[in-house]
């Protein structure tokens, strides 16, 4: 187990810059997720972190010790890559075993330390099959085998659960979750799923084209959004937003439509503003909850998932997205009244995109 | 009316020139094959018979006694094992920093390497015969280990790289952070996957070396470091072709080939890579 500090890391490949100057600092034991968009420069983190990509300018450090220079043998790491990467000429044995082998491991050792693994991931009957003989479940669970068995400072992921199927998606989850709490090792995982993102992180690293744009819990990413990119990116599904003009004396903001909504901290007079709203902020009636602003809307498309139903409504002009309840009795095309949460609306710079201040 | 022309279907087609292949391919050797189980006279007689009337293994039992072709072959034997190790080897170490790599213009790399393969091999005896005789290795068999490691290489890199590039990258950035150096990673996952490819171009260079006679004769004439291509020229006498024995040292010559070929060849088998990552 180790702490993890990423200093001011650059990443250039040929003239481009994929990642501009990026500052990340972990503890001991902390499951990160590196979320983003396709290209926002999260995998090359990760693979600047195991060796496998060079470090332009910057430093990784792993529990004390700065291993840019160091090949990825020597940085005691473990990775579990998109596709598996397993060895088919090999054995599900020989796989997970190949690590501590090269290590000049003892048999003995590498059959106790396998046998344990393989418990934990329920693939005991496994181990005498080659991957081509496993279904992507298995192979997946094997790749993990194969970390697991080093007991390395710090486990990398990339991207690990992308080939699986949703529901075999939703078990090896789980199942990485429950491997972090047995093991307790430092976790950097990558994904784009930012289902994924809440549901294992202790920490979540947003980025965007090789910025990072926050870096804190779920709770707070999901909650205090530093950024509209953040707020749009993250929650599922994502938060919407409204162009709002604040009022003369800038305590209010008001929508094309007329719809004017208390504003919580002083604005500049007559400026736009983003307003953002989560789903479960935009709820079907009037005085849905306290401090609720009520308007009309219109229902433009209805979603519904069971146990409630996705509502894209149009009020005034802009496009907000609420959570009805199942059975609301309410079709595309209806005029609804619906309770906008004031309290709970997040405010963004339209030109810088940042978040102001509560 | 008149008949619509018709082509013979692409399996009949297949089958024709497979048929074209096969006689081309075997008809020379199985002629070698009962040249040398004829007697000399039976051979010279007309009309020209296809199947010995006599079959002998005389002409077998000549091959052993008249030369010493237990030497050459040895000679041959050493020379192409060692010239093949040596080229492939490098090959390998070419092809994969070729396909691996950061290295400016591989493209370029790989064609000037293609273009000494295109070298008439005539144009490059004096040369080479200057430089071994220069490093005292005439007759030795380095002389010939060299030439045929070299000669081969390009074919053997080609074939490689077409191997190499097939291999998912991720493999061997899981076994360098399994704890192998690249090179480890080569050795342990890339060469094993590529099985196929090493064989195939092992088999190439073993061929060339076996088969070559020009370089041989230049380079190692003396009875002592002879190969075989150049030791079977000593059955022929000054005025005497004796083609029966010629043809059944021949013959003796394509056994190991065949032996070989026979034994690698289930090696030679693709789909080893299938099932290691997603597909």
């Amino acid at each position: 187990m180790a702490a993890v500090t990423i200093r001011k890391v650059r990443k250039v490949f040929g003239k481009v810059e994929v990642i501009h100057g990026v500052d990340l600092t972990f503890g001991d034991g902390e499951f990160v997720v590196l979320v983003g968009p396709s290209g926002c420069g999260k995998s090359t983190l990760l693979r600047m972190i195991a060796g496998l990509e060079s470090v332009t300018d910057g430093e990784i450090d792993i529990g004390g010790v700065v291993v840019n220079d160091l090949a990825p043998r020597d940085r005691d790491i473990a990775m579990v890559f998109q596709d598996y990467a397993l060895y088919p000429h090999k054995s599900v044995y020989d796989n997970m075993g190949f690590g501590l082998k090269m290590r000049g491991a003892s048999a003995a050792e590498i059959e106790e330390r396998v046998k344990e693994a393989s418990e934990v991931l329920q693939i005991g009957h496994l181990l005498d099959r080659r991957p081509g003989q496993l279904s992507g479940g298995q192979r997946q669970r094997v790749a993990m085998g194969r970390a697991i068995v080093r007991r390395p400072k710090v486990f990398l992921f990339d991207e690990p659960l992308s080939n699986l199927d949703a529901q075999l998606r939703a078990e090896v989850r789980i199942e990485i979750k429950k491997l972090h709490q047995r093991f307790g090792t430092s976790i950097v995982y990558v994904t784009h799923d930012q289902v994924e993102a809440m549901t294992l992180a202790d920490r979540i690293a947003v980025l965007r084209g090789g910025h990072l744009e926050q870096f804190a819990t779920p709770d707070e990413i999901y909650n205090k959004p530093a950024s509209k990119f953040v707020a749009g990116f993250m929650g599922s599904p994502p938060m919407s937003f409204a162009r709002l003009t604040a009022s003369g004396d800038g305590k209010t903001l008001s929508m094309p439509s007329g719809v004017v909504l208390p504003a919580r901290a002083g604005l500049s007079a007559g400026r736009a503003y983003d307003a953002g709203f989560r789903p479960e902020h935009v709820k079907l009636g009037a005085d849905a909850f306290a401090g609720a602003v009520n308007t009309r809307a219109r229902v433009e498309i209805l979603e519904p998932l069971g146990a409630e139903t996705l509502a894209l409504l149009s009020i005034g002009g802009a496009l907000l997205t609420g959570r009805f309840p199942p059975q609301a009795g309410v079709r595309s095309g209806d005029e609804v009244t619906v309770s906008l949460g004031a309290a709970e609306m997040h405010l963004f710079d339209t030109e810088t995109g940042r978040a102001l201040a509560a | 009316m008149a008949a619509m022309m018709k082509f013979p279907s692409s399996r009949k087609m297949t089958l024709i020139a497979g048929a074209i292949v096969a006689i081309n391919g075997f008809f020379p050797a199985l002629w070698i094959l009962f040249t040398s189980l004829k007697t000399e006279s039976e051979l010279m007689r007309l009309p020209i018979t296809i199947w010995p009337a006599a079959p002998t293994l005389g002409n077998y039992a000549r091959v052993f006694t008249d030369q010493p072709i237990f030497l050459f072959m040895w000679n041959s034997f050493v020379v192409a094992v060692l010239s093949t190790i040596l080229c492939v080897t490098v090959s390998a170490l070419a092809a994969y920093a070729l396909v691996r790599l950061r290295i400016p213009a591989p493209n370029v790399i790989l064609s000037v390497l293609l273009a000494v393969a295109m070298f008439p091999l005539i144009s490059l005896m004096v040369p080479l015969f200057s430089v071994m005789r220069d490093l005292s290795l005439l007759n030795t068999w380095w002389a010939l280990i060299f030439p045929y490691a070299v000669l081969s290489m390009p074919v053997c890199t080609l074939v490689l790289i077409s191997f190499f590039q097939d291999i998912p990258r991720d493999l061997e950035n899981a076994a360098m952070i399994d704890g192998c150096s690249r090179l480890g990673a080569l050795w342990h996952v890339v060469i094993p996957l590529t099985a196929p490819g090493v064989f195939t171009a092992g088999i190439l260079a073993f061929v060339n070396a076996w088969d070559e006679f020009l370089l041989a004769l230049t380079l190692a004439p003396r009875v002592a470091s002879r190969t075989l291509p150049v030791g079977i020229t000593l059955y022929q006498g000054e005025f005497s072709f004796p083609w029966p024995i010629i043809s059944a040292a021949l013959i003796i010559a394509i056994v190991p080939i065949c032996i070989i070929i026979a034994i690698f060849q289930e090696r030679v088998v693709g789909g080893l890579t299938s099932g290691g990552v997603k597909g």
